[in-house]
């Protein structure tokens, strides 16, 4: 188990030993750190080791020991845990969930010197814990030698590493759900290890043919709808699933409008481009967009909001390049405070946005010479010349160097200085706000983490959960990788929050699709699939760079409901499983008989279909009603399923329809 | 559509108590499946409606319903050197206020005497933000960004008539509007004509319908059953068992077949003459409003909500033609067709009808560098229908909060130096709108809007639109 954490503990090693150990350091009596740290294994009680029959304890969980804070791993953050829980301060209370795995020298009493057996096991080469380590177990005390004074009330990262509920609920949200190839990989490995895997880009792509001939046969670069069915098809395939669903995410998050940016582009005197040119110009800088916050899905946020700000798509989308010292627009100012970082009226005013707006002057686009695109300074080119490459430019002329004041009397004022007229270095009044904004402030580590949360856990986050990201927030200057590592990891990501969601329509209709893929869509329909998606997302108004405002698409709870978005889920089913020509033509037959069900029982039919769907989520009087549906005409007459019969396969389609659209379906 | 066999329907009504899986919701599935009959056999047919149309993005109130006599608007230089617009351009309505040329066509409505045109309408501590602005219009409840809860929804809620029907409200948006979000679950749909799914038998079965099949089947049955512990299962399953419930009681509805009456039109991109009306926008926006009129002559479907977007302009945003005028050009043929289409063969439906328009904000009265402004405070709303306070009736001019007595010159830059000033709190509009149109005892104000009883000041004095 310890090993599929070596994401984990390695970057976890790299990255915090720093902090960290200076707050642990603060913490630990200064008497202990004088005592060698090897001396500490054979501490113990001093008991006499006795032999003895089974004792008569409660059954405990399964652990690993030396994993106070029961995340699966043995990392700095244990002995943090130890040294916090015997040292608190006030008013914290700490809780240990499981003392057995606190208890990392088995002495069945927790003190400092599990901490320290812990850093020395970490730092300075010191033995490891004693079983259960470093795989779940049993605490083998129970039946001697020692006594256990300890007890483990709650490890449930141990018990269900690959407990069938488990792994659907993980790949429901950290993929666009189960295929029945990913939930075997899942079931062997283990949540843990595949949640890291995807976190540490551990698979790729590179072999994957499926997907890459898909994308071969999509002009991404140039075309809109096929644009957009690249993200599709990278959802429904790519074994990148959680780089695929921060995509989304930050895609959705920094939304841009691609109708904005076209008429922007559409507009240039001259005109510059024709309605074609002008349509192939935008798909490739939203392209660009898209494979950039692709590449930056686990970065540091900073960089996402600097991608982001000086994009061509947003410069553009929200008036950036009208932004000007004579007279500032404040569109891009309130949006990248609202909606990109610290969260609607979430400790900034108006006159924070018309500051930031003033810091930001001068920021905005123009042609460059090939080569010098990615540099801001570099002289601009004429609209019209065909060499150049549309890019963001600072333009001293239009840029207010006088000084500036954000969040003025708060205890994070921010000043920033005058500079000398048309200084290259007026461009960093901007970067200054964004480093602190990305940063430092506890309102964006807040907000952000908030909003992730909401995405993998529950739309009511849990307190604790967003205490312990903004925590890793401020501590790793917003490294998004960190703090996916923490939300998915958790307790409550992990157990306490289940089909507590409602999926929006793409991750529906990817989600079906994936479920019954299984050797039931015949080569060639991918792309019909593709298309399919994409038409169901004009439905719904889910289409990838086609939502006006700049708040992106509602993904949360209620906004995925109303009577119409039930209807167009099942409409989607329809055509699907039961479809029109057009139409991926998806054989469910034959993915019955791929995984082997007996087909000629309608019982093993039905309990096939819930539980590769719903697993534990579904009641007796859901089976009922299933078999019920299975076991009757079109016209609702009783006439028990036949496999030998020509209506076989309409009936399994009709099923499919039926069972895929469970109000289950529509939850995570 | 899906053939509804209301046979099957009654007879539903007749066992579902006895079915096991229905047992927990039988009373609100019953009723609610069942109350098209019911519901149409109950009431008179006076009841009274509703569309309310939200212009979303936060229309320019000062372009909209121009104040020619705060004469600070007047000074181009000052205020609006690229957007400002000449008396002589636009429609006069009480010698202070004019209408944008672009709403031309509420001339007839004005004229009339069914157009009540409001000004200087918003909230005490306006955040500025579209989502938070539109969650406060739309709630009801200004400064409570938590309660996902619609005042129109708590309406129809609070209703024992209305609360039974599963179509007493319809959302006609892309998304449900946060109006209608709440524990009465509202039909939403984008597109009338899109709201079935087919009348094979196959449909039929799956939904729980087909001619011969057991009562409480389908998916009827299974988003019937009891709901779990977790979030939005008792939410999500309403929302199936609405859905069933609309669809039947939609059935007849057909959209493709409907004639508007009176001179009323519902453009169409691809056959219209008008540019204004050739996009995208255009098309949703009166297919919309088509659907609406549509379920005022057909059904009993009381208030509706339908979204008009696109009024966020920081940036080209247009003085006589562009993007803001082209808004209010449809605005203006919406209006106009719906009154000619619901008065039409002396049809009284006119009469029991209110259009509201409002936007969560209205825009800085000077213009930005970028011939487009930003986001202001106060804003203007339209009330029209055939028993409003509007021109010649009761002495009035139609025109509310904008005249000498209500605005003082400078009135658009009185807060925070670019902002109009507001007069009146929009949930004043509401309590009007309740008590005078739709007949809440003004008693039970408090519980469509939180507080009603306990706001004190002259920002919550009715303003007698209605009479």
């Amino acid at each position: 188990m310890i090993g599929s954490r070596s994401l984990c503990v390695s970057s976890w090693r790299g990255r915090l030993p720093a902090v960290l150990l200076a707050s642990a350091l603060l913490t630990l009596p200064a008497v202990l750190l004088t005592q060698p740290a090897q001396g500490q294994t054979s501490q113990n009680t001093g008991q006499t080791p006795v032999t003895q029959g089974p004792i008569a304890v409660p059954l405990n969980d399964p652990f690993i020991r030396g994993d106070a804070n029961v995340d699966l791993g043995v990392d700095i953050a244990d002995a943090l845990r130890v040294l916090n829980f015997l040292f608190p301060q006030p008013p914290d209370v700490v809780t240990l969930p499981c003392e057995d795995a606190a208890d990392a020298n088995n002495d069945e009493s927790i003190n400092v010197a599990d901490a320290v057996y812990i850093l020395s096991y970490l730092f300075s080469g010191g033995a490891e814990p004693p079983a259960p380590f470093p795989a779940c177990g049993d605490d083998l005390d129970i039946i001697g030698p020692v006594a256990p004074a300890l007890t483990c009330a709650s490890y449930p990262a141990c018990f269900n590493d690959t407990d069938p509920e488990l792994v659907g609920h993980v790949l429901r949200r950290v993929a666009f759900g189960p295929t029945r190839a990913l939930r075997d990989h899942v079931t062997s490995v283990g949540v843990a290890a595949y949640i890291d895997e995807q976190l540490s880009d551990a698979v790729d792509d590179l072999s994957n043919t499926r997907l890459n001939n898909l994308l071969g046969d999509l002009n991404y670069t140039s075309n809109l709808s096929d644009l957009q069915e690249s993200n599709i098809a990278r959802a429904l395939f790519s074994n990148q699933q959680l780089r695929q669903q921060m995509t989304d995410f930050w895609e959705n998050h920094f939304n841009t409008y691609y109708w904005s940016v076209r008429g922007y582009f559409r507009g240039l005197p001259g005109p510059v481009y024709t309605s074609s040119e002008s349509s192939a110009l935008t798909v490739s800088l939203e392209e660009i967009e898209n494979s950039t916050l692709r590449s930056l899905g686990f970065s540091d946020f900073r960089d996402l909001v600097i991608a982001s700000a000086t994009g061509v798509p947003m410069l553009i989308y929200l008036d950036s390049h009208l932004n000007i010292a004579a007279e500032p627009n404040e569109n891009y100012a309130r949006e990248l405070l609202e909606l990109h970082t610290m969260g609607v009226d979430n400790g900034y005013t108006q006159d924070d946005i018309e500051e930031l707006s003033r810091c930001l002057t001068g920021w905005t686009l123009c042609k460059k010479a090939p080569g010098t695109e990615t540099d801001p300074h570099a002289p601009c080119l004429p609209a019209d010349d065909a060499t150049g490459i549309w890019a963001f430019h600072f333009d001293p002329a239009t840029h207010d160097y006088d000084a500036k004041t954000l969040f003025e009397g708060t205890g994070y004022q921010l000043d920033i200085p005058a500079r000398p007229a048309l200084s290259p270095d007026g461009i960093l009044d901007g970067f200054e706000v964004i480093d602190w904004l990305t940063q430092d402030s506890s309102q964006t580590a807040e907000f952000i983490s908030t909003k992730l949360i909401k995405k993998f856990v529950s739309d009511t986050p849990p307190p604790s959960l967003v205490a312990a990201c903004i925590a890793t927030w401020l501590t790793t200057d917003g490294d998004i990788q960190a703090v996916l590592d923490v939300i998915l990891h958790s307790d409550e990501f992990l157990f306490d929050h289940r089909w507590n969601l409602i999926e929006t329509p793409y991750e529906y209709c990817v989600a079906n699709a994936r479920a019954f893929d299984e050797g039931s869509l015949p080569p060639g329909d991918d792309e019909a699939l593709g298309i399919r998606i994409r038409s169901a997302m004009s439905l719904t108004n889910n289409r990838l760079f086609e939502w006006g405002t700049p708040d992106g698409y509602p993904s949360f709870g209620l906004d995925q409901l109303g009577t119409s978005k039930v209807l167009e889920r099942i409409d989607y089913n329809m055509r699907i499983f039961d479809g029109f020509s057009s139409d991926p033509q998806f054989d469910l037959v034959a993915h019955l008989n791929a995984a082997g069900v007996l087909v000629f029982d309608a019982a093993s039919i039905v309990s096939f279909f819930l539980d590769s769907l719903y697993p534990n989520n579904y009641t007796a009087e859901d089976e009922q009603l299933a078999l019920d549906f299975i076991n009757t005409n079109e016209l609702g007459n009783p006439a028990f399923l036949n496999w030998l019969a020509p209506d076989f396969p309409d009936r399994v389609h009709a099923f499919g329809v039926f069972v895929s659209s469970f109000p289950q379906s529509m939850k995570q | 559509m899906v053939e509804f066999n209301r046979r099957d329907f009654l007879r539903l009504g007749g066992t579902g108590l006895a079915l096991g899986a229905l047992a927990p919701y039988a009373p609100v599935f019953q009723n609610r499946f069942m109350s098209q009959a019911v519901h149409a056999a109950s009431v008179s047919g006076t009841a009274k409606r509703l569309i309310f149309i939200f212009l979303r993005g936060g229309c320019d109130a000062l372009n909209t319903v121009i104040p020619h006599g705060d004469t600070d608007y007047n000074d181009t230089a000052d205020s609006r050197p690229g957007l400002y617009i000449a008396p002589g351009e636009s429609i006069d309505l009480n010698g202070f206020a004019a209408l944008h040329p672009k709403l031309a066509k509420l001339s007839e409505v004005q004229l009339a005497g069914d157009l009540c045109t409001l000004h200087k309408v918003a909230m005490n501590g306006q955040s500025r933000s579209h989502f938070s602005s539109e969650t406060y219009w739309e709630n009801g409840d200004p400064g409570n960004l938590d309660l996902e809860e619609g005042w129109l929804n708590r309406y129809l809620a609070n209703d024992a008539l209305l609360s039974q029907s599963p179509i007493s409200g319809a959302s006609i948006a892309s998304q449900l509007q946060t109006m209608f979000k709440g524990s009465l679950v509202v039909p939403q749909f984008s597109r009338l004509q899109d709201y079935t799914l087919g009348t094979s038998n196959a449909a039929a079965k799956l939904i729980g319908a087909a001619p011969n099949g057991d009562l409480g089947s389908g998916l009827l049955g299974v988003f019937s059953r009891t709901p779990d512990a977790s979030d939005y299962d008792p939410v999500l399953r309403e929302n199936g068992k609405v859905l069933g419930g609309s669809l039947a009681a939609l059935q007849t509805v057909n959209p493709n077949t409907y004639v508007p009456q009176g001179g009323a039109t519902y453009p169409d991109s691809s056959t219209t003459t008008e540019p204004d009306f050739q996009n995208g926008t255009a098309d949703r926006f009166f297919e919309r409003i088509k659907a609406a009129v549509q379920l005022i002559k057909e059904t009993d479907c009381r208030v509706m909500g339908i979204d008009l977007g696109g009024f966020d302009n920081h940036s080209n945003q247009g003085r006589l033609e562009g993007n803001h005028p082209r808004l209010l050009h449809m605005l203006a043929h919406a209006i106009q067709s719906i009154r000619r289409d619901l008065s039409a063969g002396g049809s009284t439906d006119w009469d029991d009808t209110l259009v509201v328009v409002g936007s969560e904000f209205a825009r800085t009265s000077k213009e930005n560098a970028s011939d487009g402004t930003d986001h202001g405070h106060a804003g203007a709303m339209f009330v029209a229908g055939g028993c409003v306070n509007g021109l010649g009736l009761g002495g009035v001019s139609g025109v509310y909060n904008a005249d000498p007595t209500t605005w003082a010159i400078g009135d658009i830059f009185q807060e925070n130096d670019r902002y109009l000033i507001m007069r009146t709190d929009y949930r004043a509009i509401y309590a009007e709108i309740m008590e005078r149109h739709l007949g809440v005892a003004p008693g039970d104000l408090d519980s469509i809007i939180p507080g009603w009883s306990a706001l004190t000041g002259s920002e919550y004095n009715y303003l007698n639109f209605l009479p």
